[in-house]
């Protein structure tokens, strides 16, 4: 039997449509060496685990290796340290009882995005700097408000869910997944399944699957949208084919939250660029384009002048 | 191997923190918030490594170690009862830890193995086993046909299983 012909088989029998003589051809494949039918179980374990494949991610191993070989602090700082950790949480317990008005669960994103499940499964994903509260009890509605960008997979059920983004701007949904930016950049919705009403200046708006909606100087847009990297920090991956290099760098930019500054007298080439960058830093991304466009350029915190590139 | 000897005690730190990391990634939905539990996961082994036998199953101990502090952290707070609840059904915690530690480890070599696929095979098994599309929306999304979703999966299939060997 054909390599490509068992690789066939064995796709069929994890995506559960195998035949009857697929399994006839399978089992002797596996006769053929205990480490066929190792594989075959290692694959059977984890090729149902779409949503952890999903967010698996490359957590920084250096960086954790120096905070576990890190020398112990001395005992008076240790002190101090507590003292200080006391008090800061005095205070905190103060606010939190007295001041603020609390929300049931509230998630907040700082410099990496967040994957948070809510009490009715459904999942959402932060991207940085974004933060979710959860308003009521999901009796009736599911309410919850958003003050960022996040993408919603929301679970099925009888319940309304609704984001609030101001008091008069909700989204409502009852089992989908969308993507709702609201940032600091004007309101910007995209819907990736099923269908939603976005509610602005006193009316509803559907969007079905494949549709967005923008905010522009105050009006509403409704748009349909290809842009596939428009969820990179959910999939943690920026996937280009063709794509012009202007529209590269801005992808790039938004995911990593940089910005590319062109030097004085350089011109972008109009050249296009084809990759799939998974779970990728910033810096071997831009080694990649090093490569490939003779990138050279300098780095000033979130900003990164382009002194030279070439098609 | 020899957990008081700080090179094969390393060994063991990077076979194993990333998918320990993503473990507590997936109850504590929060990166730093997984780190620290792993970090800290590590730090008590380092410190107690001379109270560990040799020919312990290092694997299960650091799993159910990391397990117990995310429990430990969802508990913490009654503000994180939301999260708790969730936390509740996640197989995770519900299977036997040597069964997840054995799935995370698969994964882990599985991610590690995507950068071995042509940008477009990847892109097809990323779309497919990770983004959880059908060959369908695939084909419609990448304008090429279902048959060749079909080829850059079993493509993708028969690379992943060399070098997964």
């Amino acid at each position: 039997m054909g390599s490509m012909d068992i690789n066939k088989i064995i796709l069929q029998l994890l995506n559960d449509k195998s035949g009857k003589e697929d399994y006839r051809q399978l089992e002797s494949w596996k006769e053929e060496t205990a480490e066929n039918v190792k594989w075959l179980e290692d694959m059977h374990a984890v090729w149902p685990l779409e949503s952890e494949m999903g967010s698996y991610q490359q957590f920084d191993s250096q960086k954790g290796w120096r905070k576990i070989m890190r020398p112990k602090g001395n005992r008076v700082l240790k002190m101090a340290a507590l003292g200080a950790a006391f008090i800061l949480l005095a205070t905190a317990t103060v606010y939190y009882l007295f001041i603020r008005e609390t929300p049931l669960s509230e998630f907040q994103s700082t410099d990496d995005p967040v994957n948070v499940a809510l009490m009715d499964d459904s999942q959402i994903w932060l991207n940085t700097q974004t933060r979710l509260k959860v308003e009521n009890d999901f009796a009736e509605v599911r309410l919850v408000s958003l003050s960022g960008e996040a993408y919603f997979n929301i679970a099925k059920d009888a319940r309304p869910f609704r984001v609030m983004l101001e008091p008069d701007v909700f989204v409502e949904v009852l089992g989908t997944s969308f993507n709702i930016d609201h940032s600091g950049n004007g309101l910007a919705v995209q819907v990736y399944s099923g269908r939603v009403a976005v509610h602005v200046l006193d009316r509803d708006v559907i969007l079905e699957k494949g549709d967005g909606l923008k905010e522009i100087n105050g009006n509403y847009v409704k748009f349909r949208f290809n842009d596939r990297n428009t969820l990179s920090y959910v999939s943690q991956s920026l996937v280009f084919e063709d794509t012009p290099l202007d529209k590269v760098l801005k992808d790039i930019g938004r995911h990593y939250k940089i910005e590319f500054i062109m030097g004085q007298s350089v011109l972008l080439p109009d050249c296009v660029f084809s990759s799939t960058m998974i779970n990728q830093s910033l810096s071997e991304v831009l080694n990649e384009l090093e490569k490939i466009f003779q990138l050279s350029y300098t780095k000033h915190e979130n900003r990164i002048v382009i002194d030279k590139v070439k098609c | 191997m020899d957990i008081t000897n700080k090179s094969d005690f390393r060994h063991i730190f990077d076979q194993y923190y990333n998918p320990l990391c993503n473990f507590a990634f997936h109850i504590v939905h929060s990166r730093s918030v997984a780190e620290d539990i792993v970090q800290d996961v590590f730090t008590r082994m380092w410190e107690k490594r001379n109270d560990i036998e040799s020919g312990q199953n290092l694997r299960g101990l650091l799993f159910t170690a990391a397990k117990n502090k995310a429990l430990e952290y969802l508990r913490s707070s009654s503000r994180r009862t939301a999260m708790h609840q969730a936390a509740n059904s996640l197989w995770q915690l519900r299977e036997p830890v040597e069964e997840v530690a054995h799935k995370y480890l698969v994964m882990e070599k599985l991610n590690s193995s995507l950068r071995h696929l042509s940008p477009k095979c990847r892109e097809v098994f990323v779309l497919h086993k990770m983004n959880g599309l059908t060959y369908s929306e695939i084909a419609q999304s990448l304008g090429i046909s279902v048959k060749t979703v079909e080829n850059h999966m079993i493509k993708a299939l028969k690379i992943l299983r060399e070098k997964l060997k």
